[in-house]
Protein backbone atom coordinates (compact mmCIF):
# COMPACT_ATOMS: atom_id res chain seq x y z
CA UNK A 1 0.00 0.00 0.00
CA UNK A 2 2.89 2.29 1.18
CA UNK A 3 4.59 1.23 -2.52
CA UNK A 4 0.99 2.06 -4.25
CA UNK A 5 1.10 5.80 -2.40
CA UNK A 6 4.81 6.42 -2.76
CA UNK A 7 4.36 6.05 -6.18
CA UNK A 8 5.14 8.93 -8.88
CA UNK A 9 2.27 8.47 -10.84
CA UNK A 10 -0.13 8.87 -7.24
CA UNK A 11 1.63 11.87 -6.34
CA UNK A 12 0.77 13.48 -10.04
CA UNK A 13 -2.66 12.50 -10.02
CA UNK A 14 -2.78 14.19 -6.61
CA UNK A 15 -1.46 17.32 -7.59
CA UNK A 16 -3.60 17.60 -11.19
CA UNK A 17 -6.68 16.87 -8.90
CA UNK A 18 -5.07 19.86 -6.43
CA UNK A 19 -4.64 21.97 -9.64
CA UNK A 20 -8.23 21.69 -11.15
CA UNK A 21 -9.30 22.32 -7.65
CA UNK A 22 -7.39 25.76 -7.21
CA UNK A 23 -8.19 27.05 -10.62
CA UNK A 24 -12.22 25.79 -9.75
CA UNK A 25 -12.11 27.86 -6.44
CA UNK A 26 -10.92 30.87 -8.36
CA UNK A 27 -14.17 30.71 -10.86
CA UNK A 28 -16.68 29.88 -7.93
CA UNK A 29 -15.22 32.65 -5.80
CA UNK A 30 -16.21 35.27 -8.47
CA UNK A 31 -19.86 34.78 -7.58
CA UNK A 32 -21.36 35.14 -4.38
CA UNK A 33 -23.62 31.65 -4.62
CA UNK A 34 -20.61 29.87 -5.03
CA UNK A 35 -18.28 31.30 -3.32
CA UNK A 36 -17.96 29.04 0.14
CA UNK A 37 -17.96 25.94 -2.55
CA UNK A 38 -15.10 28.27 -3.60
CA UNK A 39 -13.28 28.40 -0.53
CA UNK A 40 -14.15 24.77 0.23
CA UNK A 41 -12.35 23.60 -3.26
CA UNK A 42 -9.19 25.74 -2.22
CA UNK A 43 -8.82 24.22 0.85
CA UNK A 44 -9.60 20.68 -0.25
CA UNK A 45 -6.48 21.31 -3.01
CA UNK A 46 -4.31 22.41 -0.96
CA UNK A 47 -4.89 19.60 1.60
CA UNK A 48 -4.40 17.22 -1.35
CA UNK A 49 -1.32 19.33 -2.11
CA UNK A 50 0.67 19.11 0.80
CA UNK A 51 -0.65 15.56 1.59
CA UNK A 52 1.17 14.08 -1.88
CA UNK A 53 3.77 15.14 -0.86
CA UNK A 54 4.18 13.87 2.50
CA UNK A 55 3.93 11.14 0.65
CA UNK A 56 6.90 11.74 -1.84
CA UNK A 57 9.52 8.74 -1.10
CA UNK A 58 12.24 11.12 -1.20
CA UNK A 59 10.86 12.77 1.93
CA UNK A 60 13.03 11.05 4.79
CA UNK A 61 12.63 13.50 7.71
CA UNK A 62 8.86 14.90 9.34
CA UNK A 63 10.40 16.32 12.14
CA UNK A 64 11.30 19.72 10.62
CA UNK A 65 8.28 19.62 8.09
CA UNK A 66 6.21 18.89 11.50
CA UNK A 67 7.84 21.85 13.32
CA UNK A 68 7.70 24.42 10.10
CA UNK A 69 3.53 23.78 9.69
CA UNK A 70 2.85 23.74 13.59
CA UNK A 71 4.72 27.15 13.90
CA UNK A 72 3.27 28.49 10.83
CA UNK A 73 -0.13 28.00 11.94
CA UNK A 74 0.58 29.38 15.42
CA UNK A 75 1.26 32.51 13.17
CA UNK A 76 -1.39 32.09 10.89
CA UNK A 77 -3.97 31.61 12.95
CA UNK A 78 -4.21 35.60 14.31
CA UNK A 79 -3.36 36.66 10.98
CA UNK A 80 -6.87 35.36 9.69
CA UNK A 81 -8.62 36.88 12.80
CA UNK A 82 -7.10 40.47 11.98
CA UNK A 83 -10.27 43.66 11.95
CA UNK A 84 -11.62 43.74 8.80
CA UNK A 85 -10.40 47.12 8.79
CA UNK A 86 -6.41 45.47 8.92
CA UNK A 87 -7.26 43.51 5.63
CA UNK A 88 -4.65 45.42 3.24
CA UNK A 89 -1.60 45.58 5.76
CA UNK A 90 -2.47 41.82 6.25
CA UNK A 91 -2.82 41.16 2.72
CA UNK A 92 0.85 42.67 2.03
CA UNK A 93 2.02 40.99 5.08
CA UNK A 94 0.91 37.96 3.64
CA UNK A 95 2.72 38.37 0.13
CA UNK A 96 5.70 39.22 2.29
CA UNK A 97 5.31 35.80 3.50
CA UNK A 98 5.11 34.11 0.42
CA UNK A 99 7.63 35.79 -1.32
CA UNK A 100 9.85 34.83 1.46
CA UNK A 101 9.40 31.14 1.13
CA UNK A 102 9.68 31.51 -2.57
CA UNK A 103 12.91 33.37 -2.38
CA UNK A 104 14.27 30.88 0.64
CA UNK A 105 13.11 27.67 -1.38
CA UNK A 106 15.11 29.42 -4.72
CA UNK A 107 18.57 29.85 -2.55
CA UNK A 108 18.40 26.51 -1.06
CA UNK A 109 17.54 24.52 -4.12
CA UNK A 110 20.94 26.73 -5.39
CA UNK A 111 22.87 25.93 -2.59
CA UNK A 112 22.46 22.12 -2.71
CA UNK A 113 22.95 22.07 -6.65
CA UNK A 114 26.12 24.27 -6.48
CA UNK A 115 28.75 24.44 -8.61
CA UNK A 116 26.98 21.64 -11.36
CA UNK A 117 23.67 24.03 -11.66
CA UNK A 118 22.51 23.80 -15.12
CA UNK A 119 22.25 26.94 -17.08
CA UNK A 120 18.26 26.92 -17.74
CA UNK A 121 17.90 26.40 -14.03
CA UNK A 122 20.19 28.84 -13.26
CA UNK A 123 18.43 31.47 -14.98
CA UNK A 124 15.00 30.30 -13.74
CA UNK A 125 16.27 30.32 -9.80
CA UNK A 126 18.06 33.80 -10.50
CA UNK A 127 13.87 35.39 -11.84
CA UNK A 128 13.21 33.20 -8.81
CA UNK A 129 14.98 35.06 -6.29
CA UNK A 130 15.12 38.09 -7.88
CA UNK A 131 11.42 38.86 -8.12
CA UNK A 132 10.94 36.79 -4.53
CA UNK A 133 13.50 39.41 -2.51
CA UNK A 134 11.80 41.88 -4.52
CA UNK A 135 8.19 41.13 -3.62
CA UNK A 136 9.71 40.12 0.17
CA UNK A 137 10.74 43.74 0.61
CA UNK A 138 8.75 45.63 -1.10
CA UNK A 139 5.76 44.36 0.59
CA UNK A 140 7.22 44.68 3.76
CA UNK A 141 7.64 48.29 3.00
CA UNK A 142 3.77 48.30 1.77
CA UNK A 143 2.63 46.48 5.10
CA UNK A 144 4.54 49.06 6.82
CA UNK A 145 3.20 52.37 5.71
CA UNK A 146 -0.16 50.66 5.52
CA UNK A 147 -0.31 49.92 9.38
CA UNK A 148 1.51 53.78 9.69
CA UNK A 149 4.63 52.10 11.32
CA UNK A 150 6.59 53.57 8.42
CA UNK A 151 6.14 56.91 7.12
CA UNK A 152 4.15 57.98 4.27
CA UNK A 153 6.44 59.65 2.27
CA UNK A 154 8.65 58.41 -0.39
CA UNK A 155 11.60 56.19 0.99
CA UNK A 156 14.60 56.34 -0.68
CA UNK A 157 17.92 54.48 0.20
CA UNK A 158 20.32 56.65 1.88
CA UNK A 159 22.34 58.70 -0.26
CA UNK A 160 25.53 57.24 1.65
CA UNK A 161 24.47 53.53 1.27
CA UNK A 162 23.64 54.51 -2.68
CA UNK A 163 27.09 55.53 -4.01
CA UNK A 164 28.89 52.49 -2.02
CA UNK A 165 27.00 50.50 -3.97
CA UNK A 166 27.64 52.68 -7.05
CA UNK A 167 31.59 52.44 -6.25
CA UNK A 168 31.14 49.03 -5.49
CA UNK A 169 28.71 47.93 -8.80
CA UNK A 170 31.23 50.50 -11.02
CA UNK A 171 34.00 48.58 -9.72
CA UNK A 172 32.83 45.02 -10.58
CA UNK A 173 31.58 46.03 -13.93
CA UNK A 174 35.23 47.31 -14.85
CA UNK A 175 36.54 44.10 -13.31
CA UNK A 176 34.30 42.17 -15.86
CA UNK A 177 34.89 44.01 -18.54
CA UNK A 178 38.66 44.21 -18.26
CA UNK B 1 -7.23 38.40 -2.30
CA UNK B 2 -6.73 36.93 0.71
CA UNK B 3 -7.82 33.48 -0.71
CA UNK B 4 -4.88 34.00 -3.52
CA UNK B 5 -2.30 34.53 -0.68
CA UNK B 6 -3.41 30.99 0.67
CA UNK B 7 -3.57 29.85 -3.19
CA UNK B 8 -0.05 30.93 -3.53
CA UNK B 9 1.21 29.58 -0.28
CA UNK B 10 1.35 26.14 -2.41
CA UNK B 11 4.79 27.36 -3.03
CA UNK B 12 4.71 25.55 0.94
CA UNK B 13 5.23 22.59 -1.63
CA UNK B 14 8.76 22.62 -2.81
CA UNK B 15 9.78 23.96 1.35
CA UNK B 16 8.66 20.13 2.59
CA UNK B 17 10.78 18.82 -0.05
CA UNK B 18 13.52 20.70 0.80
CA UNK B 19 13.33 20.50 4.81
CA UNK B 20 12.18 16.92 4.44
CA UNK B 21 14.59 15.55 1.58
CA UNK B 22 17.46 13.08 2.73
CA UNK B 23 20.99 15.27 1.48
CA UNK B 24 24.34 14.04 1.17
CA UNK B 25 25.95 17.02 1.84
CA UNK B 26 24.86 20.79 3.07
CA UNK B 27 22.01 19.46 4.80
CA UNK B 28 21.99 21.63 8.33
CA UNK B 29 21.14 25.35 6.26
CA UNK B 30 18.73 23.74 3.49
CA UNK B 31 16.86 22.22 6.36
CA UNK B 32 16.85 25.19 8.60
CA UNK B 33 16.01 27.44 5.28
CA UNK B 34 13.26 24.77 4.06
CA UNK B 35 11.56 24.97 7.77
CA UNK B 36 11.88 28.93 7.36
CA UNK B 37 9.90 28.89 4.01
CA UNK B 38 7.48 25.88 5.71
CA UNK B 39 6.87 28.27 8.45
CA UNK B 40 6.13 31.58 6.11
CA UNK B 41 4.12 29.51 3.81
CA UNK B 42 1.74 27.93 6.09
CA UNK B 43 0.88 31.10 8.07
CA UNK B 44 -0.47 32.18 4.56
CA UNK B 45 -2.49 29.04 3.92
CA UNK B 46 -3.96 29.54 7.83
CA UNK B 47 -4.59 32.82 7.65
CA UNK B 48 -5.30 33.27 4.21
CA UNK B 49 -8.04 30.35 4.26
CA UNK B 50 -9.84 32.00 8.11
CA UNK B 51 -10.10 34.80 6.79
CA UNK B 52 -11.72 34.27 3.44
CA UNK B 53 -14.30 31.86 5.72
CA UNK B 54 -15.22 34.90 7.40
CA UNK B 55 -16.01 37.49 4.70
Amino acid sequence: MRNVLASDTFIEITYLIATALFILSLKWLSSPTTARRGVFAGELGMLLAIAGTLLHHGIVEYKWIVIGLVLGTIIGVPLGEVAMTAVPQRTALSHAFGALCVTLVGTTEFYLRTPDVPRFMMGVLSLEVILGSLTFTGSLMAAGKLQEILPQRRSRIRDRTSSILDSWLSRSLSRVCW
Amino acid sequence: MSLTNALDAIAVVGAIIMAGQYHAHRATLAKILGTIAIVAATSNIVGGFLITDRM
